[in-house]
């Protein structure tokens, strides 16, 4: 559409009304044609002129709009500095106009004050004519918004003019704001009012301007959710712009802090937070002689919001700001810091007795206080250190040394840091803590030693000469031998901390001084140097030590393998620790040797060795996983073809674990070998099952990586015709077997997606129907995270395969579900138990009428378990599905409550009932209560105590569910 | 509101209960004992302080018989100092918690600790009265603070 030239503008412009989006597509065609010169903006003006002059106001308010938006979007130098001189007089003029006029006219000159060519005059003229005119509270949000913009823009333009203004300006300000209610426009004001503050002189104007804004403050505000405009501001946002305006100026102070600390006093939690932040910022702007007026105030009154809070987080605001007034409190001169910090600590010294209610609130506050500046830290470590030390050495009670202790240490710290002196000894008050946290480690109550070693590891840089040796002394003796676990792991920090900053030291004093007597202390010693193994200097020499420990007789080395596997699964993606123990030690062909040297001693029937082949296992599978393609030919190839020779010639099912440490983890193009024969043998015919799962676990991670497709074919054919043998003539107890080898096949089919993986999911739902056990084939194919098929074996994994089987299989036996068929619940039991909780939600309605018959008919406690388990975890999480059966699954739950065979199922029944009780909508609950209350009656006495604890719980909460509180 | 007993001794909680094998046997019967009934009680906040009854030592395992036999539950609770107001208030808690938690077969008696507080023997007849502590239930700002008192934490 084109502007018709020979048209006038006011009749294109007639029938559209300003919040039209076709106004604003003429207004930029129009400026479109001033720009190419078709027409002037003088022209343009002139043809206005008819609709400026009109007589009725709307006429008038509708060229106001057409011209304010033209000068919006106009480029600047279309316009001569004369009309822009003109234009402003005009503008100013429109001013006295009729209201209606008013909001086009704002919106021309917040346009006109963006020239860069206006001038100061101008803007004067303005501002005078706003201020004599205009009632700004009267006008609507958006024209509210438009006027302070205008000022806004007026002061950032012209900061001489308006400075020039003085008090008018100020007066005109404050009366703008004055009452403004609107959220969105305070967030503009409270987020400009700072910068004003800082530009103009308030006078005698200082207090009018406080109170303006102080009347907001507190801010109690909550977005309506509903208000798409508003919702986005929350009451924080308000609230820290406000906190900004009130302490915008240091003429602010006199008003503030006394306001600051009025609302500290209410009872309101809001005010209270908000105040505290307010006595915290004003450290920013307000001179210290404010703060000495109120300290003794602001002492009081946050001590007394310490000492009665029941809310950490409140105090923990309170503590802060302490901290922040008192840092500023230290610019003041000593006579005037000192009587004040006397104040503090005298108030509080008769608090620090460690069995009264206030030991720790008044531990608190003078820790804030001594962070807050240097003579504040000197002069509380003076005062409560020496108190502190006192009451340690006199209390016997373990938990208050405790208490003490960590207290202590606290203030130590926060000298140190401060002070910026770690040499503490030289500090008479604290010269005796080390010896009193190094006393404290060896105490025989382990709460005591833990903390000691706690605290001997915060202050380890200030530890003098002697502590350090007589500490040495104590890891020598202690490292390798049996402490409790809690104590061990501080121990063990401690050692850490110490090979960390003395690492000289250790090495003298320690680790060459530490004799190892037996297996046990090698054991420590060796799970004592797995902490320090990261640290560069040591990483080497205690992997050599590892190394030597592993080449032994049996039974130490079969200690140090059980140590080293716990190093290499701690420290799984050190690349420097794996190179050091494959390329500089050769770990993994140094263990095979030792298996097969002590081949016929190792028994796979003792627990032991089971452990010492797993291990072996795990440490091959951890290394190799992270070495590239060729760097594992390089190591399988020297290894691996003597031990296959060798199973070959012994069938010692033992090697199948060798086997499992070496294939598994290997990458899909290195994997070439021809051990399925051997795998399938031992995982239908040995009875041992731990090396069965092996057996199967490594099938099915070859079945799943190996490449070439007609090999795989025919291995899957042999593995059939196999299985099928077995199923017709097999003993009833071994059949377990067969379905695990079908199961774990059809998982690793799966997973890569294999075309055959249907052949075998339906031969393992065929079993189904005779066989109970085939429900935990379901099991195998929905578990994640083994490792056998896993990324860090380089297995082929499909996105989603578990989801999508989860989908077939629930249909199929939805589908085919009889009255009788109690092996297909079991299975969904199982499917259930594994299945990613987001599926189970996507697909819930699908599958309910499955999961409640299973709630009313199965008999299997362990189904109903992990099925209870499944929905409790919904339940808990408020998935809204839940929400949709609340009627269907309380009864159903109800009577499980009294499932007599197990009380598994009774306990997780009550909790799903707990946990409908909270974050459900009152009035879907509330039918039930009474019934439920009453009927829960009966658990209270159930034969059992833990079920009755959790029938308590449950029957309380139904109970509270509409109480008053 | 100003404190009765601003600076209290507190206690350090037991731990909880260990779960014993036989309690995991489905064919085991667990008799109610006083660690059960303590178990129950000694989270109810005191009114004052926000701390619990235990930290207090308001209520001790030692100072609770339960006999399963005759059904008859007996605690005895020991306010923090001898005029303290809120006698009465941690008394009517304990009776409601355990009113709510305990089979409706045992006969519960709630009482102070025999010489700890001033005005001992009416306190004990208030919450021996069933009908007085079925009149105080009705009172819903009496309600609310029991409420407060015995609500659990983190639901």
């Amino acid at each position: 559409m084109d502007i018709n030239v020979n048209k006038s503008v006011v009749e294109e412009f007639k029938d559209l009304n300003r919040d039209d989006i076709e106004f604003k597509k003429k207004c930029i065609q129009l400026v479109n044609e001033i720009k190419q010169g078709n027409v002037t903006f003088l022209q343009f003006v002139e043809d206005l002129k008819q609709l400026l002059v009109d007589t009725s106001p709307t006429n008038r308010e509708h060229g106001m709009s057409i011209l304010s938006q033209v000068l919006d979007i106009i480029p600047h130098e279309q316009i001569l500095p004369a009309q822009l001189s003109f234009l402003c007089t005009f503008y100013a003029d429109r001013l006295n106009d009729h209201h209606q006029v008013i909001p086009a006219t704002l919106k021309g000159i917040l346009a006109l004050l963006k020239f860069e060519e206006i001038s100061g005059e101008s803007v004067k003229q303005f501002l005078n004519f706003l201020f004599q005119k205009i009632s700004c509270q009267q006008q609507q949000q958006i024209d509210r918004l438009c006027i302070f913009q205008i000022l806004k823009t007026s002061l950032e333009k012209k900061l001489p003019e308006m400075q020039e203004m003085g008090f008018d300006f100020v007066y005109g300000v404050t009366l703008a704001i004055d009452g403004e209610r609107d959220p969105r426009n305070l967030l503009f004001l409270f987020e400009w009012i700072p910068t004003f503050l800082k530009c103009v002189t308030l006078g005698h104007l200082a207090e009018e301007m406080f109170e303006v804004m102080a009347c907001y403050f507190p801010i109690d505000f909550r977005a309506p959710p509903q208000d798409p405009n508003v919702c986005r501001i929350s009451r924080e946002t308000l609230s820290e712009a406000l906190c900004r305006c009130l302490c915008g100026v240091p003429e602010f102070s006199e008003f503030c802090l006394p306001l600051a600390l009025e609302k500290l006093s209410s009872s309101l939690q809001i005010a209270k937070i908000d105040s505290l932040n307010i006595l915290a910022e004003g450290c920013k702007i307000f001179p210290v002689s404010a703060y000495i007026q109120h300290s003794t105030d602001i002492w009081s009154q946050i001590q007394r919001e310490v000492f009665n809070c029941n809310d950490q987080e409140l105090a923990k605001i309170a503590l802060n700001t302490l901290r922040v007034v008192m840092r500023k409190l230290s610019e003041s001169s000593d006579n005037i810091y000192k009587p004040i910090l006397s104040d503090i600590t005298d108030t509080l010294k008769g608090n620090l007795l460690p069995h009264m209610k206030l030991f720790m609130p008044s531990c608190k506050i003078l820790q804030a206080v001594s962070s807050s500046s240097r003579i504040a830290s000197t002069y509380v470590t003076q005062e409560i250190v020496p108190a502190l030390i006192n009451t340690y050495n006199m209390t016997t009670t373990t938990s208050h040394q405790v208490l003490i202790l960590t207290n202590l240490i606290n203030f130590v710290t926060s000298y140190t840091a401060l002070v910026n002196n770690n040499n503490i000894n030289e500090v008479k008050e604290l010269a005796s803590v080390p010896y009193l946290c190094l006393k404290a480690s060896v105490h025989e109550n382990t709460e005591v030693a833990v903390v000691g070693l706690q605290t001997l590891v915060v202050i380890c840089k200030s530890l003098p000469l002697e502590v350090r040796k007589c500490l040495y002394e104590n890891l020598c003796s202690s490292i390798t031998c049996e402490l409790s676990a809690p104590v061990r792991n501080s121990l063990l920090e401690c050692f850490k901390a110490m090979a960390i900053e003395y690492s000289d030291e250790i090495q003298n004093h320690v680790l060459d001084q530490i004799k190892i007597n037996n297996n046990v202390s090698l054991h420590y010693y060796l799970e004592s140097l797995r902490v320090i193994v990261q640290i560069e200097k040591f990483t080497e020499s205690v992997l050599n030590i590892f190394i030597h420990y592993c080449g032994l007789d049996l039974a130490t080395s079969e200690i140090a393998i059980h140590c080293l596997k716990h190093l290499v699964e701690q420290y799984e993606d050190d690349s420097q620790i794996q190179d050091i123990l494959e390329n500089k030690g050769q770990i993994i062909s140094k263990l095979l040797n030792f298996v097969v040297n002590y081949l016929n001693e190792i028994n796979i029937e003792l627990a032991n060795h089971k452990r010492l082949l797993c291990n072996i296992s795990i440490i091959c599978k951890n290394i190799l996983s992270n070495q590239g393609s060729d760097l594992q030919k390089q190591i399988v190839s020297s290894n691996l073809d003597s031990v296959v020779a060798l199973y070959k010639n012994t069938h010692k099912s033992e090697l199948i674990v060798l086997y499992d440490g070496l294939i598994t983890c290997l990458r899909q193009d290195v994997i070439e070998c021809d051990v399925v024969e051997d795998l399938l043998n031992v995982a239908l015919n040995v009875e041992e099952e731990f090396i069965q799962d092996i057996a199967v676990q490594l099938l099915a991670n070859i079945l799943n990586k190996k490449h070439d497709d007609t090999r795989l074919e025919d291995d899957l054919n042999e593995i059939e015709a196999v299985c099928n043998k077995q199923l017709e003539n097999v003993h009833k107890s071994r059949i377990q077997y067969v379905i695990n080898l079908i199961s774990w096949i059809t998982k690793a089919l799966l997973m890569r997606g294999h075309i055959k993986s249907q052949r075998w999911t339906q031969k393992l739902l065929t079993l189904l129907e005779r066989y109970e056990e085939a429900a935990r084939g379901f099991l195998i194919v929905m578990k994640d995270n083994c490792f056998s098929l896993s990324t860090k074996s380089h297995s082929n994994i499909r996105l989603l395969y578990r989801q999508r089987f989860f989908m077939e299989i629930t249909t199929i036996l939805t589908q085919n579900y009889t009255d009788e068929n109690n092996n297909y619940l079991l299975a969904v039991g199982y499917l259930l138990q594994e299945a990613p909780k987001q599926v189970f939600v996507m697909h819930f309605k699908k599958i309910v009428k499955i999961v409640i018959l299973c709630l009313e008919k199965c008999e299997n406690a362990n189904t109903l378990f992990v099925l209870l388990e499944t929905l409790c975890d919904l339940i808990q999480n408020k998935e809204p599905i839940t929400e949709e059966y609340i009627q269907e699954l309380l009864p159903r739950f109800l009577s499980l409550t009294t499932f007599k065979l197990s009380m598994n199922v009774r306990i997780k029944a009550l909790q799903c009932i707990q946990h409908f009780a909270s974050g459900y909508p009152l009035y879907k609950l509330l039918p039930n209560k009474q019934n439920i209350v009453q009927s829960l009656t009966v658990c209270l006495d159930d034969k059992k105590r833990l079920v009755r604890k959790e029938a308590v719980d449950a029957r309380l909460s139904w109970i509270m569910l509409d109480m008053p509180t | 509101m100003e404190l009765e007993n601003i600076n209290p001794n507190i206690y350090k909680k037991i731990n909880d209960r260990p779960v014993l094998p036989e309690e995991e046997d489905d064919d085991v019967e667990d008799e109610f004992d006083s660690r059960e009934v303590f178990d129950l009680i000694r989270s109810i906040n005191d009114p004052e302080h926000p701390l619990t009854l235990e930290e207090l030592h308001v209520v001790e395992n030692s100072l609770i018989t339960v006999d399963n036999k005759n059904n008859i539950v007996k605690v005895l609770y020991t306010p923090t100092i001898p005029h303290c107001s809120m006698a009465t208030l941690i008394g009517l808690s304990i009776r409601v918690k355990l009113l709510r938690c305990l089979p409706p077969r045992f006969k519960v008696n709630v009482e102070i600790t025999p010489g700890t507080h001033a005005s001992e023997h009416s306190v004990n007849k208030q919450l021996a009265d069933k009908e007085r502590v079925a009149a105080a239930l009705e009172n819903t700002h009496l309600i609310k603070v029991i409420n407060q008192c015995i609500a659990m934490k983190g639901l």
